[in-house]
């Protein structure tokens, strides 16, 4: 067992909370936030070994719509005939299956994470109906995630696939082939349980230990890279500016952090997103309004004029992070579902000391434009 | 328990009234308005959406960025709704009296320039016909371009102290919310309305995005029936265990995206069921929607009724999300601090009580099967059948 780290954010004291290796190696950590009215319990699930390849393009999302339906396709209304909700993620990193209850029901939800890890027997219909059903995602998606997938693209190639995935590519997919990946994937190694809320913290850990302790670890697999075509038959909306980043523990990371919502902050109804990795990854700003020319923004502002209210921005930002159960769950699961020693410390502490030189430097470094 | 507890509210004629809550987050303080809005014509309407953009460039009391700074780097969040107006503010914990000021600021002395009206005529049709709801609202706009007169005129018109209910909720503090309000209310400016009744052109707004089809339900008052209808269009269109999901997506594969809302409009509300698809196909023919949604309620048990029940306590009590009420044109309620404190302002607004969630859960449980069954047999078969989008 090892206990949080004891860094202390301004002048705000860190909330009680236990990180738990288990044995195999999977990853427990329980969060106590006494203010929050719900209580959020994530698995992560790392699927850096199964990156999106062209070849196998949405694999992890597919397994995703499957395995959240639960054993019996019931899972859902079992959970909200009880007040409870689950919701799923894929990401470039992982995917992410949440549970939002109320304290007195975290042993329900633990179980249900525990359905959801369970294998299940999918046929080849069932592929086809939700490779459909994926088509429709993909189409009905937000011009935010339209855009990102571009600007991913645009700077990381391959690597850079959206989670998506291409229902052409899903169509095909072999039911022996996903399950295999379901079963490797999940080998213990791979898995991030996270618990925040108003929880007590022991008892808490001692019931996520006993859904994640007894699991086996599995030999990984290697997806092999096929060009065969990307899905891009999306209609595009709005524009979109972005700045590559590396390891979410870099300093530079955390001043485009910064310069990207002072940006957003120039546009009306704007977006900002950054998902923390390990890895490099996108810092994107957007706006479903197509005309916005981002880049004569990013030329024409000068970024010393707008240190201030991004520092306020930041705070905000940071303040949302770190007390909303679900968000405060999400920021660690995703972190420690790549290795148990990630800790989004750093990167709070380096928002808070962005210097004007740095944020100058991560104003320029806003380059990729994306728009239809 | 997600709504806090209502501490003071303060109700005298001819002035705003004013709810006090203590919040459960102490980090911020939520300064939320809801100002009922009078009966506005089509051309009205325009002139609010406009009225409305220039209040977000910043008053005679604040420029933007002194709000913006006062407000800890965020900006205040105005919608237009067909029966009200929501005022959203976010300051920080000890800023209750910087976004009362500023409140006031926006609903009493904003000012118009003749040269932002082109500027802010671009923006109206947007906010009129755009956001995801409001698609099902409208779809027409007076076409006329605006004048400065129309502007003021509507702006007097609709942002009247008596038609005001403030909800402040936050941390206690040093600052008297009411009395604070009250105050800044002794300077409430008289305008005198320019505005003469023109008569509306009505253009289209352009839709977009893919094609939706939708169920709307026929208006009614919150009241004896109010219950029962919330819980049916619980069970019809909330959560996943919803015969929307059930029906449109899992059994026929016509939609990834199903919801309801129930849409305020002046007479009370309205619901809606929405199916939304990218296939045009999907929709050649609508009228297999609704006729599939009267199957699944047929086959109604009483575990559909504990479900419905389950998400309306997941709803107002666990923050689930997929409330039927609407926090912006483009979203649903939330249990975000400012979310609760608009929805206290808001029922206040709309029925004259407070929103006390165990009562409100309550009322929806006397609903049993059966009348849940005919409830939501006649939500679908009165509803207006529409195709939204291309």
């Amino acid at each position: 067992m090892i206990l949080a780290a004891s860094f202390l954010f301004a002048l705000q004291a860190e909330p009680p909370r236990l990180r738990t290796q288990l044995p195999n190696r999977a990853t427990i950590l329980v969060e106590r936030l006494p203010a929050a009215d719900y209580v959020s319990v994530q698995i992560w699930i790392n699927s850096a070994s199964f990156p999106d390849r062209f070849a196998t393009h949405g694999y992890r999302h597919l397994l995703e719509h499957f395995q959240a339906k639960g054993f019996d396709n019931r899972l859902d209304y079992r959970l909200e005939s009880k007040g409870m909700l689950l919701d799923a993620e894929t990401t470039r990193d992982a995917i992410k299956f949440g549970v939002r209850c109320q304290p007195s029901q975290v042993k329900q939800a633990i179980q249900a994470i525990g359905d959801v890890l369970r294998p299940r027997l999918v046929t080849k219909a069932n592929i086809e109906v939700e490779a459909n059903i994926i088509r429709e995602e993909i189409a009905l998606r937000a011009g935010a995630s339209q855009l990102s997938a571009d600007a991913w693209l645009k700077a990381y190639g391959e690597s850079g696939l959206d989670p998506y995935g291409n229902p052409d590519v899903l169509a095909k997919a072999e039911p022996v082939e996903l399950q295999n990946t379901w079963v490797e994937m999940t080998s213990p190694e791979n898995l991030a349980l996270v618990i925040a809320g108003n929880i007590e913290i022991d008892p808490t850990t001692e019931l996520a230990k006993e859904l994640l302790g007894t699991r086996k670890a599995v030999s990984s697999i290697t997806v092999k890279a096929d060009r065969t075509g990307i899905n891009d038959a999306v209609a595009r909306k709005g524009s979109a500016i972005a700045a590559k980043v590396a390891s979410f523990r870099e300093p530079g990371t955390a001043a485009r952090i910064a310069a990207g919502l002072a940006i957003a902050n120039l546009v009306p109804a704007s977006y900002f997103q950054y998902g923390p990795s390990n890895v490099p990854g996108l810092v994107l700003v957007g706006s479903d309004e197509k005309s916005i020319n981002w880049v004569d923004i990013v030329v024409r502002e000068n970024p010393d004029d707008h240190f201030s209210v991004a520092k306020k921005l930041v705070d905000r930002w940071v303040e949302i992070q770190t007390t909303d159960p679900a968000r405060v769950a999400a920021l660690r699961g995703r972190l420690l579902a790549q290795s148990p020693s990630l800790r989004p410390e750093t990167l709070l502490e380096n928002l808070r000391t962005v210097t004007v030189p740095q944020f100058r430097e991560a104003w320029k470094s806003f380059n990729i434009e994306v728009r239809p | 328990m997600i709504l806090p507890l209502v501490l003071a509210l303060a109700v005298q004629a001819d002035q705003a009234t004013v709810i006090e809550v203590r919040s459960m987050t102490p980090r911020r303080v939520a300064v939320e308005c809801v100002v009922k809005l009078p009966e506005l014509n089509l051309r009205e309407e325009k002139a609010l959406a406009a009225a409305i953009a220039a209040m977000e460039m910043g008053t005679r009391r604040h420029s933007a960025d002194t709000i913006q700074d006062l407000l800890d780097g965020q900006r205040p969040e105005i919608t237009q709704f067909l029966d009200h107006v929501r005022i959203s503010l976010l300051a920080p914990r000890d800023g209750a009296s910087s976004a009362l000021s500023i409140l006031f600021g926006l609903t009493n002395q904003t000012g118009f320039e003749l040269k932002s009206i082109a500027a802010l005529e671009a923006r109206t049709k947007e906010r009129i016909g755009q956001g995801y709801w409001s698609r099902l609202y409208q779809s027409k706009i007076d076409g006329r371009v605006l004048t400065m007169g129309e502007v003021e005129g509507t702006y007097s018109k609709v942002f009247r102290r008596s038609q005001m209910v403030i909800t402040v909720s936050g941390a206690p503090s040093t600052v008297e919310p009411t009395q604070l309000w009250q105050s800044l209310e002794r300077n409430w400016q008289k305008r005198s309305v320019l505005f003469r009744e023109a008569p509306s052109v009505a253009a289209e707004v352009d839709t977009y995005g893919p094609s939706a089809v939708g169920l709307k339900g026929a208006e009614f008052a919150w009241g004896s029936q109010g219950p029962a209808k919330l819980l049916a269009t619980i069970a019809l269109g909330s959560g996943k265990g919803s015969a929307l999901f059930h029906s449109w997506r899992q059994k026929k594969g016509w939609t990834y995206v199903q919801e309801c809302a129930w849409l305020p409009t002046r007479a009370g509300f309205q619901p809606v069921f929405v199916g939304i698809t990218a296939n045009p196909a999907n929709t050649t023919e609508l009228e297999p929607w609704p006729i599939a949604l009267l199957e699944e309620i047929e086959s109604w048990s009483e575990e559909d009724r504990t479900r419905a029940l389950g998400f309306a306590n997941g709803i107002w009590k666990n923050g689930v999300g997929f409330s039927p009420f609407l926090g912006s044109a483009d979203r649903t309620l939330t249990t975000s601090p400012s979310d609760q404190a608009y929805l206290l302002a808001y029922w206040f607004a709309k029925t004259g009580s407070v929103f006390e969630t165990d009562r409100f859960l309550s009322l929806l449980e006397s609903t049993d099967l059966e009348a849940l069954k005919a409830t939501a047999k006649d939500l679908v078969s009165g509803a207006e059948l529409v195709r939204i989008g291309s």
